[in-house]
């Protein structure tokens, strides 16, 4: 690994960390490719390359305010951000996985998929367009780009798509105090990642399962959505609308306000009255809010595959500090 | 340290006994065995909504080589089994003890043959041109080229051919699970009336002399079972007369999920028109015959229906009824395979029902076909299938008939007799009458799309490319 750090310290009040850094991961512990012929399991062996390659920064700065009204007003303010490149330089044989693959030059585990370009709208849309696999398909229905140019939608038309992994994670903190009061806030954010959600709370009525209410605007003959598709039921859902494509891909990056803390400590005069050393009050919430375009519960717990994996907690805490 | 290593194994026979029933234990993926009804979910018999081993992207035609599904796992699975009878016969070969009689070494030999030979009729009935591997294989020779299939199937009969003359004359139900010699016979019947039909559908009389001759020999050692559902059900299958050869199970150890998968899951759902091909007790066809009953369909049918198919749900008289938690896509389930006793069916059931894989109903209808095309419909043919229809009290057929309208009785009848036992497939390909059956499927689920190119199935991607060029595609699917 090679790692190209940068640490100043600016003006007494500014700190910078930055890091290049590249990783090269070889040897790696696998099952080897084996033809079926042979028909045992695989050795595991010493092979493949994987690559790693970011950036990491830091930016911190910290402040008190000696005078005017605001004087003993100490504040820090700080920011993260790191990207991370993921390359598997050596594999081996391309392997799919349903909707994901393995292949040389790629991520790990990348995106492998066919590609959403609209909603048909009318049957003459559907007659002019390259005929997708042997579906019946009616204004209504998803319409998937050809993009190997064959003139036909098949298999051959699934591509990688970007955002396995995310382009940044970044954060901002933020800490200050004044005359007893005190608050820090820590925000945390992800961008540039895709979740791939299907099945249960996704396709609509899959055992049971009701639809979400973005459903309501489905593409009717009176409702000409260019959004959202025809509805189908459930598990026996046609490929047509239940095959793995972006329609199901969702951006899961988010900004969120981690954590908040705000506390006041009563004055020591007073509450050393009571034999009280220090005595604090706060206000603690983590998760508070989120801001992301994920229509499911929670972003950071978007996994893959299904909707509704439980989401983390909002927590709201009241507390006090006593010290005797 | 829990498995033992290859320089301490193969020591004794009781170490080639061992062995040889983890040859046998390859038969037992789904494909194989509790996956059989799911084999006719490729056809027009039945629908699953799960899309095991993709059924429904094959009947749809969006069957290519990285579709998977069975498609992998047959080919995967075959050679899985392959390699371990041709590691046993191997070692076996090796092994100089003489607690191993010449005998049976024999038996030994002919009870793998009999497994490598299913393997390979696999392979050779859904991929056609395979590799031909009769040695283990090694990373150093793991690129294996595919050879004629015609090669293949002189490598079945040779197989057969020599567990026919080395297994025990017992019939299979007193020879404690092992092949027998009758069960070898059975399979080189089926085998050979499936290539009897060659590219085109033509029959070669010659192939279906011998099929002919097996089944007679075969017939005279087994007796239908009295009751239809008893073949299926585990209580009546130890000593059945009427089973040939089947994958055996026993819980808890080895156990299923047969009655999850078909009782609650309702992952084999037959179509209308699979319900509606059985007759009524009159011998006619449903919807012709005078018994016709609109109201409640299972009314004056041939017991089989209500012994193949459940409507809604699993009923099998007060206290031994399952809802399924699934829904019904085509109204019906199949309840052939189910154990009553075993309700109600879910994650924790243990079925134990092992898989009828040769039974003497099919050699029945392989005797009838084949005698039929060489010989028009004698008496032997008109016994034969009355014998089979007598057991669940449907007349027989009406004398008098041509050869082509016996064909088409027989043919009918296979479809009825042996439903979701994994057949229909074989059928449809061996009669070459796939394309006008299955485009013709009429069902609001999905649309039946059968080119001919799928009479061969593609090699799985994956094996073509860790290949490194040495195994080529099926030209039909460049």
């Amino acid at each position: 690994m090679t790692d190209v750090g940068l640490d100043v310290t600016l003006f007494k009040n500014f700190n910078l960390t930055a890091d290049w850094y590249n990783k090269t991961t070889s040897g790696i512990l696998r099952q080897s490719q084996v033809t079926a012929v042979v028909g045992l399991s695989a050795p595991t062996i010493n092979d493949g390359i994987v690559n790693n390659r970011g950036i990491e920064l830091g930016v911190t700065y910290n402040n008190m305010i000696r005078d005017g009204a605001l004087s003993g007003f100490t504040y820090s303010l700080g920011a993260n951000v790191d990207h991370n490149r993921n390359k598997l330089v050596q594999f081996g044989q391309r392997e799919i996985n349903g909707y994901t693959v393995n292949q040389n030059g790629q991520p790990w585990n990348s995106l492998y998929m066919l590609q959403v370009v609209g909603i048909f709208q009318s049957t003459a849309e559907v007659a002019s367009s390259p005929k997708q696999y042997n579906d019946s398909t009616l204004p209504g229905d998803l319409k998937y780009k050809d993009v190997n140019g064959d003139g036909k939608i098949d298999d051959n038309d699934r591509t990688i798509i970007g955002g396995v992994y995310p382009k940044l994670n970044y954060s901002f903190n933020l800490s200050a105090s004044f005359k007893g009061f005190d608050l820090s806030a820590l925000m945390q954010g992800v961008y540039g990642i895709k979740s791939y959600v299907s099945g249960w709370g996704v396709l609509p009525f899959v055992q049971g399962t009701p639809p979400t209410t973005d459903w309501l605007n489905r593409w009717t003959p009176e409702n000409p959505s260019t959004t959202m598709p025809r509805i189908y039921w459930g598990q026996g859902a046609p490929d047509k609308i239940a095959r793995p494509s972006t329609f199901f891909l969702q951006d899961a990056s988010y900004l969120r306000l981690k954590n908040l803390v705000f506390g006041y400590t009563i004055p020591a005069k007073i509450t050393r009255k009571a034999g009280i050393d220090r005595l604090r009050v706060y206000f603690s919430g983590d998760n508070l809010f989120t801001i992301t375009k994920f229509k499911g519960l929670d972003p950071e717990r978007a996994g893959s595959g299904d909707l509704v994996q439980y989401p983390q907690n909002k927590i709201y805490s009241f507390g006090v500090n006593v010290t005797f | 340290m829990d498995q033992i290593a290859t320089s301490t194994f193969y020591k004794s026979k009781g170490d080639f006994d061992q062995a040889l029933a983890a040859v046998y234990a390859s038969l037992q993926p789904e494909e194989f065995a509790i996956g059989i009804g799911f084999r006719d979910c490729f056809t027009d018999n039945g629908y699953n909504q799960f899309n095991s081993g993709s059924s429904k992207d094959f009947v749809q035609g969006n069957f290519n080589p990285t579709t998977g599904g069975y498609e992998t796992s047959i080919y995967n699975d075959s050679y899985t089994g392959i390699a371990r009878v041709n590691l046993f016969l191997q070692n076996l070969t090796n092994y100089k003890g003489s607690d191993i009689s010449d005998a049976q070494r024999k038996v030994y030999e002919g009870e793998v043959r009999f497994i490598r030979a299913f393997f390979y009729f696999q392979l050779y009935s859904i991929y056609g041109d395979v590799p031909l591997v009769l040695q283990p294989l090694d990373l150093s020779n793991q690129k294996q080229p595919k050879v004629a299939a015609a090669q293949i199937l002189t490598q079945i009969t040779t197989d057969l051919d020599y567990s026919i003359a080395n297994l025990s004359t017992n019939p299979f139900y007193s020879n404690g699970g092992h092949t027998a010699s009758s069960s070898a016979k059975a399979l080189k019947a089926r085998v050979l009336l499936f290539a009897a039909f060659g590219n085109n559908g033509t029959p070669d009389p010659a192939m279906l002399t011998q099929v002919r001759d097996l089944c007679n020999d075969v017939m005279g050692q087994y007796q239908l079972s009295k009751n239809f559902e008893d073949i299926f059900r585990d209580a009546t299958q130890k000593n059945n007369t009427e089973i040939i050869f089947s994958i055996n199970f026993l819980a808890p150890n080895n156990a299923t999920q047969l009655d999850m998968y078909y009782g609650d899951w309702d992952a084999c759902a037959p179509y209308q028109n699979m319900v509606d091909a059985f007759e009524c007790t009159d011998g006619l066809p449903y919807g012709t015959s005078p018994l016709t009953d609109t109201k409640n369909q299972f009314n004056n049918r041939d017991s089989r229906l209500r012994k193949t198919v459940y409507a809604d749900s699993v009923d099998f008289g007060p206290g031994k009824v399952q809802h399924p938690s699934n829904p019904r896509p085509t109204g019906y389930g199949t309840i052939k395979f189910l154990e009553p006793n075993n309700m109600p069916y879910g994650f924790s059931t243990l079925s134990q029902q092992d898989i009828v894989v040769l039974r003497l109903g099919e050699v029945l209808l392989m005797y009838a076909e084949a005698e039929n095309e060489i010989a028009g419909p004698d008496a032997t043919v008109y016994k034969a299938m009355a014998d089979l229809r007598a057991r669940v009290s449907m007349p027989p057929f009406p004398a008098g008939y041509t050869k082509d309208q016996m064909r088409e009785r027989i043919r009918h009848e296979r479809r009825i007799e042996l439903a979701f036992e994994g057949l229909r497939h074989y059928d449809l390909l061996r009669w070459h009458i796939a394309g006008p059956v299955l485009n013709n499927v009429k069902t609001t689920l999905l649309n039946f799309h059968f080119e001919d190119k799928f009479y061969h199935w593609p090699l799985p991607q994956t094996e073509i490319d860790k290949s490194g060029g040495v195994l080529i595609q099926n030209p039909d699917y460049k």
